[in-house]
């Protein structure tokens, strides 16, 4: 069975495409996969050359031919969004793609097409062949792109017989998460000890129970704030919730990602330590 | 030999029984309908797959439809479950990669974990 | 006047912009839009909360009324209404509240029920206003939540807008309206890339803009030479220190503590309010 990693965050800005990244070079024979759909960072790390681009559809969209409109106002009237103006134009970024509009013109001047709302990619790169995608900017996250990412990702594993497919996940708490986490053997969540940190990885692992994943915790930064390190350790007690590592602020890991270099390929002296290493054990075993 | 269902879904990629089972629920390429009195496979393509949202739901939807009285899944999200619950439709997890064919006899040896409400936490309906 | 505060990347200091610049006015209104991750009352600490419930509908079948044709399922584009041969099923979360189920039922057999699925918490503290909005776990989309915070603080003379991470249709709400953004970066390869995402949205939303960027001197100069080649203009420069990122970490206003910190903060009120900046 496919050993599928993935790496998420509640809060954004965490570290999480760090993590992700830093991970890739112990493994051989691995598919990347970037549900990072609204900022997809891993290819600015990864030296890539496209493969495949697919153009993404979401939900349908109205088109209005004006030769068969009677300007009675209707869908004006109806639409529960705001999404045509009194002059019966579509405001796209209000548009819900609910079909109200097509069903109540007599005219029958309202159709439904396919809305293309971002690409999805196949790539090569250094480490091994990778998926990625782009939500075209305004448009509404879906965990569809994500589940996309996800099947693509598995599909070019079992073609290419690759054992691990390292994926980089979507902050926040919604359907793209869902996506991101579904079925996978081992999930992280990179927190961060500030006040913010700890909000949003409460609600991220609530999500993750609902979903039966067992995720366990990564402290990112961990030196800049001991006590609310102690406060995120009490917090994971009382919800039997294993912290995995936790991870020094240091000057040269952001450096090393400005040169573009993985930090752990980079002489940075906490990747060769016991607790780095060990981290990597746990996460090379077999579910 | 449990005889209670007489059609049993699993979630599959692809036609084939001999090929291993899917890893999602509602996303998954095919529902292979097993008939337990003619002991035969038959393989639907899922129409929830490309849903932008409520793809679980539609999926049961499609299950119910079909007449399958159990589904056998690698995981299952609350609403999905809901679905599958009001359509008084039994679930099974398998944790493993194998083929579709040794799946349901997992099922038959009564290895599989059935799933009561286990992943609702009341926080939506 | 209406200023957005946002940022492709999470983590980027825009909410610690945001908080800090509210800080500095003497009056004006803040309203914290990112409704699945609201952060900002950490930094603001507000008191005597009002809180208002943001409603959405969703169907419910008379059974005695309903034939069981199955149209209902057939129209919505959602799958939260599921018709079967014996029953219907409804799933709110999925529900957009559209009114296509209602209007296709040869039976009348729907109405709708109400429920809450996020809340505005609302507090006033002298000249000035505070408002954020949190999005129930599971619900799908925050935007009905930010309509009702940009409702709230359209009749009001400043409104500051801590918008959500990302440029998705929530950010577009955030947006609306929308006098200058404050597009908050970071100098690293990460920062830089995403800010053309943001990049595109403002311009798409014709949006004017300015560029601050945070935690400056722990990346690289990519982002400079960005913002020289695109001619955006850069509102201000805020190194990183060991300091500063210890009073986010445990929830305080940066600006109350580091002087040089609260300067960087009036400069870049100075700049993007002008004359209307009263110190």
């Amino acid at each position: 069975m496919i050993n599928e990693i993935a790496v998420i965050s509640g809060k954004g800005g965490t570290g999480k495409t760090t993590l992700a990244l830093s991970i890739i070079p112990y493994f051989e024979d691995i598919v990347i996969a970037d549900c990072d759909v609204d900022a997809p960072d891993m290819k600015i790390l990864l030296s890539e050359r496209v493969l495949r681009e697919d153009t993404f559809i979401g939900f349908k969209r109205p088109e209005i031919d004006y030769t068969l409109c009677t300007h009675c106002g209707l869908c004006y009237e109806k639409c529960n969004f705001n999404a045509i103006s009194e002059n019966i134009e579509i405001k796209k970024g209000s548009c819900e793609g609910c079909g109200v509009c097509s069903y109540v013109c007599p005219a029958g001047a309202i159709t439904n097409k396919d809305y293309p709302i971002g690409k999805i990619y196949k790539k090569q790169t250094a480490f091994g062949p990778m998926i990625d995608a782009r939500l075209t900017p305004g448009e509404e996250s879906s965990g569809k792109l994500v589940s996309e990412v996800r099947k693509r990702s598995k599909e070019v594993a079992l073609e290419e017989n690759a054992k691990t497919i390292i994926i980089d996940g979507s902050p926040g708490v919604a359907c793209n998460v869902i996506s991101t986490i579904s079925g996978v053997s081992k999930a992280l969540i990179v927190t961060e000890p500030t006040l913010s940190g700890i909000h949003d990885l409460k609600r991220v692992l609530e999500l993750s129970r609902m979903f039966s994943v067992d995720a366990k915790v990564v402290i990112n930064k961990y030196d800049l704030n001991l006590a609310m390190v102690k406060e995120i350790e009490t917090y994971c007690d009382m919800t039997n919730t294993d912290i995995v590592l936790k991870m020094p602020f240091d000057k040269k890991i952001v450096e090393s990602i400005s040169n573009l270099i993985i930090p752990s390929t980079s002489n940075i002296s906490f990747f060769t330590s016991k607790e780095w290493l060990s981290f990597i054990e746990y996460l090379q075993k077999e579910k | 030999m449990d005889t209670k269902h007489t059609r049993i879904a699993i979630c599959a990629d692809s036609e084939n029984p001999k090929d291993d089972v899917a890893s999602r629920f509602a996303r998954c390429e095919f529902y292979g309908v097993y008939n337990h009195k003619s002991l035969s496979f038959n393989f639907e393509e899922n129409k929830a797959k490309n849903e932008m949202s409520g793809a679980g739901a539609k999926a049961a939807k499609q299950i119910y439809d079909l007449g399958v009285t159990a589904v056998l899944v690698p995981e299952i999200g609350p609403k999905a479950f809901e679905a599958l619950e009001a359509f008084e439709i039994e679930v099974y997890r398998y944790s493993q990669t194998y083929s579709v064919r040794d799946a349901i006899y997992d099922y038959y040896e009564k290895k599989l974990q059935r799933v009561l409400a286990s992943t609702k936490t009341g926080k939506h309906a | 006047m209406k200023i957005a505060i946002l940022s492709g990347k999470g983590g980027t200091g825009k909410t610690t912009l945001s908080v800090n610049l509210f800080s500095c006015l003497k009056q004006g209104t803040l309203i914290d839009t990112d409704t699945e991750e609201p952060n900002s009352h950490i930094f603001i600490k507000p008191t005597n909360e009002v809180i208002t419930n943001i409603y959405k509908n969703h169907p419910v079948v008379n059974k005695d009324l309903c034939s069981f044709c199955g149209k209902c399922g057939e129209y919505c584009n959602f799958n939260a209404i599921i018709p079967t041969k014996t029953k219907v099923l409804v799933f709110e979360d999925f529900c957009h509240d559209c009114g296509l189920c209602e209007m296709v039922c040869p039976n009348n057999a729907i109405t709708y029920k109400t429920k809450v699925i996020g809340e505005v918490f609302s507090s006033h503290l002298e000249n000035k206003s505070f408002h954020y909005g949190k999005l129930k776990i599971g619900e799908v989309s925050g935007v009905r939540v930010i309509n009702k915070l940009n409702e709230i603080s359209k009749e009001d003379g400043l409104v500051l807008v801590d918008c959500p991470p990302g440029v998705s249709c929530s950010t577009v709400e955030a947006l609306r309206g929308s006098d200058y953004a404050i597009v908050c970066a970071e100098p690293t390869p990460f920062g830089v890339s995403d800010m053309t995402m943001v990049v595109e949205l403002l311009r798409e939303e014709n949006i004017e803009f300015g560029v601050v960027v945070n935690k400056s001197g722990i990346g690289n100069n990519q982002i400079y030479e960005y913002l020289e080649e695109e001619n955006i203009e850069l509102l201000e420069n805020i190194p990183w220190t060991k300091e500063r990122a210890a009073l986010y970490s445990t929830g305080n206003l940066i600006a109350d503590k580091d002087p040089i910190f609260n300067e960087k903060m009036e400069h870049i009120l100075q700049k993007v309010l002008g004359d209307n900046y009263d110190q």
